[in-house]
């Protein structure tokens, strides 16, 4: 029987560490899968499969180990790091990820954006993302997607603070040039 | 920073990463995927096996009427002189419980 919405993330845990509770579970999937699906689809470029794949991974990698699970951090942090590390690691899989590197990397082709008003902004936004670089997208997406302070962005990136922070002002900069760019195009 | 320079950045990224994404399945799919959850305590269940599967051996050894030669086993096993039917079989159950061992703290 599904739980009542009202059970907080904690109480969804213990149900699950101390019962086996699999609807408890499903509760904490429905609840955290739009932002870690959204955070992984903007780290792979847009790539939706691979983003759900590494999104299926994360939950799967959360279950096995929700009993290591400490209470320090909130639960989305802890999910938000076991996605970036799956992510980094099918990275390496394909090439190597220098997320200190500042190249730019060709993008990936984008879907079509589902009808809306801010369609076309976000489509341009999905774009301008992809061409940054795998560190400043990551800092980007751990700082603005997955809501992380800088801090935990650094820990959860294995990166310095001071370079978490470099990549933010220099990924919104150049945001900001595609964008601006952008709009005075249209 | 202001309106006119970061500001507008920062709410479009925020307004991107706030909007919802359909559920369409996702989350059956992470459950269909979910591996039986494996115990926080793994070698309490190994300690169990392994602790029961030797105090019944050696209950059986001291009570069973199988004669000396379990006994005398053991009394081989540290005065090593050549193998003896008797220190064969403590070797041998020594190694069941080390393979019964391995294999418990590997089974996922």
């Amino acid at each position: 029987m599904p739980l009542a919405p009202v059970a907080s993330d904690a109480e969804l845990i213990f149900k699950v560490i101390e019962r086996d509770d699999r609807y408890a579970f499903e509760e904490l999937v429905r609840r955290h899968q739009s932002q870690v699906r959204t955070v992984l689809r903007r780290l792979t470029k847009g790539d939706m499969a691979l983003a759900d794949d590494l999104a299926q991974e994360t939950f799967v990698l959360a279950w096995r180990n929700l009993a290591h699970f400490r209470f320090e951090a909130r639960f989305s942090t802890w999910l938000y790091r076991i996605a970036f590390n799956a992510w980094q690691s099918d990275a390496r899989k394909r090439r190597e990820v220098l997320l200190d590197a500042d190249d730019d990397m060709p993008a990936f082709e984008i879907a079509a954006p589902e009808p809306g008003v801010d369609a076309a902004s976000r489509i341009d936004l999905e774009r301008a993302l992809a061409t940054l670089s795998d560190g400043e997208r990551a800092a980007i997406s751990a700082c603005y997607y997955a809501d992380l302070s800088h801090e935990e962005a650094a820990e959860a990136l294995g990166l310095p603070l001071g370079t978490v922070k470099t990549h933010i002002l220099r990924a919104k900069a150049k945001l900001k040039a595609r964008l601006t760019a952008k709009r005075e195009d249209t | 920073m202001n309106e006119r320079n970061d500001d507008w950045i920062d709410r479009q990224l925020r307004e991107d990463a706030n909007r919802p994404l359909e559920d369409a399945g996702f989350s059956a799919a992470v459950m269909s995927r979910l591996p039986a959850r494996t115990s926080p305590y793994p070698w309490l269940r190994a300690s169990l096996v392994l602790g029961s599967t030797a105090l019944g051996g050696l209950l059986a050894a001291f009570l069973a009427p199988v004669g000396p030669l379990v006994v005398d086993g053991f009394r081989e096993l540290f005065n090593f002189r050549g193998f003896t039917p008797g220190m064969s079989a403590m070797i041998a159950m020594t190694v069941v419980l080390a393979v019964s061992g391995y294999v418990l703290a590997t089974e996922d």
